[in-house]
């Protein structure tokens, strides 16, 4: 999941929010079982010193479509 | 310690380590540890986890290689899924506060994800559900570990425990360190009680879910005589059957003395018990066991043990090997049965709706002529040594029973011209397990020249029960009083007719029939080798005269109870410590 590989690439904690569900976002585990449709609207929250740079990072990947558009 | 009671399908007793053979519902065994063993269930589980990422790993590199980065990343997220901190720790969670073990708390983990997609329409997300369940099969496969041993290099003793056997994986067994079988479904007629029965190693089926009550590695008790298992048995448990053990080895070496005295009744009437075999080395063991000759030479096992049909050689070579084990002593050949639960995999993928009823055995090979002659060939070239029989399986009408010897002389006629010799006047005869086999046979004994009737069949269509079938298989009695007609209107009909009847079905090796098919009217049985001795000793101390008695006083009967009542006491009446 490209999504958790560039999480994971941070030292910042995630948390991904969808409707009332919440996910780590480092765990694939976690990240499944939030079931963001495409389409879905998410809310990242972020926590840790290069959390801007993770948060950015993300925003980039979902709207490049995930390189899957 | 846990007693589960099943269906007693194969005398003895064994105690030994179980081997769990793995399917896919039925694969975790249901169980809480010791707290003691928290520790070591953490670490199977790391072990697992770290042994699934890596080959996860190299299948994705495989498969980048060969197929493309797309595909690659398939595997890139099981990699992932599996090397998850969160999975790990809520799977350790489960094994630290409720005790599970690990391939539980794993199962239940991946379970609960698994379910949690029913609810999701999105396809995309649903298709995730795929890769949870091979993420699962593959980490329970590693926690499991010991219980995918494979099973044809066996290093020491187990107890084989099981769904089902498919008769490929028993002939693949390791047989040396096979000590017993404890399966889920199946009754005394199939083929892992048979095939048990074969070995002379305890077994008990239609245990309904042992497999997901015992560990690979832990110790159990198979009373194959009483249907029982015992899992985990305590001490003094263990040791009543260890001397149950011993007194059921003391009878079977009694028994095994009584090969070198004749079977001939009281009365001075001679009764020729033959051997039930599936292949050529049972053939010695028969003969040891004091076999008169083998009745029935079940041919499958050959074109089920490999992935290609048996070659004309391959099948050559095992018949003499038979022949030459049985000197002057009669062999009786059956033409492949194939069909129904024997589907060979190198007949192609045709799955008839209702096998047993289907495409198989002769009418199989009637529409199969290459493979047919090829085997007739065999089988011919193979009757120049001794006294071979050739016999043919499931025949419903005349007209099939011509048309299989038709298809006979024309191998024959190919022989010939290749100047191969065989002999031409080999016997030809016919199972007689279909009812309506049964019904006609005095139309047969025009056209063959000897009879066996398989009641494991007869009974099976007669009844319309699948004798596989654990919800059903309680219905299955050879001495049901429709089957017992059947049988003795085909022994009827060959009296005063150079035609001879023998009785070869699972029936024939129970002391219990003994006396009532004698009564019938039969005067050749065939059955498993190591159940010769105990016929024989029935035979020994009965008269025909009284076998005659209790066939008409059963004829009476309309009830497989009352049948069973009666056959019971005298056999009891003769032998006091028959084991029945």
């Amino acid at each position: 999941m490209k999504f958790v590989d560039v999480a994971q690439r941070y030292k910042a904690g995630v948390t991904v929010h969808c409707a009332d569900r919440a996910a780590d976002g480092r765990s694939p585990m976690e990240m499944l079982m939030l079931v963001a449709t495409q389409g879905s609207k998410v809310r990242v929250v972020a926590d840790g010193a290069d959390a801007e740079q993770l948060v950015d990072a993300l925003a980039r990947l979902v709207e490049s479509g995930f390189g899957e558009i | 310690m846990i007693t589960k009671k099943g269906i007693n399908a194969s005398p003895g007793v064994a105690i030994g380590s179980a081997l769990v053979l793995d399917t896919e519902e039925y694969r975790i065994p249901h169980r809480t540890i010791d707290p003691t063993q928290v520790p070591g269930q953490v670490r199977n589980l790391d072990a697992a986890l770290a042994a699934s990422c890596q080959e996860v790993g190299e299948l994705r590199a495989a498969a980048a290689r060969k197929l493309g980065d797309k595909t690659a990343v398939i595997f890139a997220f099981h990699e992932q899924f599996i090397a998850d901190p969160k999975l790990r720790s809520t799977v350790v969670g489960l094994i630290e506060r409720r005790h599970y073990t690990a391939a539980y708390a794993f199962g239940q983990v991946l379970n609960e994800r698994q379910r949690e997609f029913h609810n999701v329409a999105d396809p995309y997300l649903k298709e995730r559900v795929r890769d949870l369940f091979d993420i699962e099969r593959r980490v329970l496969r590693h926690i499991l570990g010991r219980a995918r041993e494979d099973m044809t290099h066996l290093t020491e003793p187990v107890i084989i425990v099981a769904n089902d056997l498919t008769p490929s994986q028993a002939i693949s067994l390791d047989r040396r360190h096979v000590l017993a079988f404890a399966i889920n479904v199946g009754g005394q007629t199939s083929h892992t009680a048979i095939i048990a029965r074969m070995l002379g190693i305890p077994a008990v089926v239609a245990l309904s879910d042992i497999t997901a009550d015992v560990a690979g590695g832990e110790l159990l008790i198979v009373d194959g005589t009483n249907g029982i298992v015992v899992a985990n048995p305590d001490r003094e448990t263990t040791e009543r059957y260890h001397v149950r053990q011993l007194e059921h080895q003391r009878l079977e070496d009694r028994l095994r003395r009584l090969r070198d005295e004749p079977a001939v009744t009281r009365d001075g009437v001679p009764i020729q018990l033959l051997a039930n075999i599936e292949m050529p080395e049972e053939a010695h063991e028969a003969f040891e066991y004091g076999a008169e000759g083998i009745g029935l030479y079940r041919t499958e096992l050959l074109f089920l043990a490999s992935h290609r049909l048996p070659t004309e050689e391959q099948q050559y070579e095992a018949f003499r090997e038979v022949m030459q084990a049985a000197g002057d002593r009669p062999v009786v050949i059956r033409t492949v049965d194939l069909g129904a639960d024997k589907l060979a995999p190198g007949m192609g993928a045709q799955h008839d709706h209702n096998p047993v009823l289907g495409l198989r055995s002769l009418r199989y090979c009637l529409l199969h002529l290459d493979m047919f002659k090829t085997h007739l060939r065999a089988i011919l070239r193979a009757s120049t040594d001794g006294d071979l029989r050739i016999m043919f399986p499931m025949i419903t009408t005349v007209m099939e029973l011509r048309q299989a010897k038709a298809t006979l002389g024309d191998v024959m006629e190919d022989l010939e011209e290749e100047g191969i010799p065989f002999r031409r006047d080999i016997p030809i005869g016919m199972m007689v397990e279909t009812p309506a086999a049964a019904l006609l046979a005095a139309a047969f004994v025009r056209e063959a020249a000897f009879l066996s009737i398989g009641t494991n069949d007869l009974t099976q269509y007669t009844l319309a029960v699948d004798r596989a079938n654990e919800r059903v298989a309680h219905l299955f009695s050879s001495h049901n009083p429709a089957v017992l007609k059947l049988i003795h209107g085909v022994v009827r009909a060959t009296r005063g007719r150079k035609v001879h009847v023998n009785l070869c079905g699972e029936m024939a090796g129970s002391p219990i029939y003994c006396q009532l098919l004698l009564g019938l009217g039969l005067r050749h049985l065939s059955m498993a080798p190591k159940d010769i001795p105990a016929i024989k000793r029935v035979v020994r101390a009965t008269t025909v005269e009284r076998c005659q008695m209790i066939a008409r006083k059963v004829s009476r009967f309309d009830s497989d109870r009352q049948v069973l009542n009666c056959l019971r006491d005298e056999a009891r009446a003769i032998e006091p410590e028959n084991n029945l």
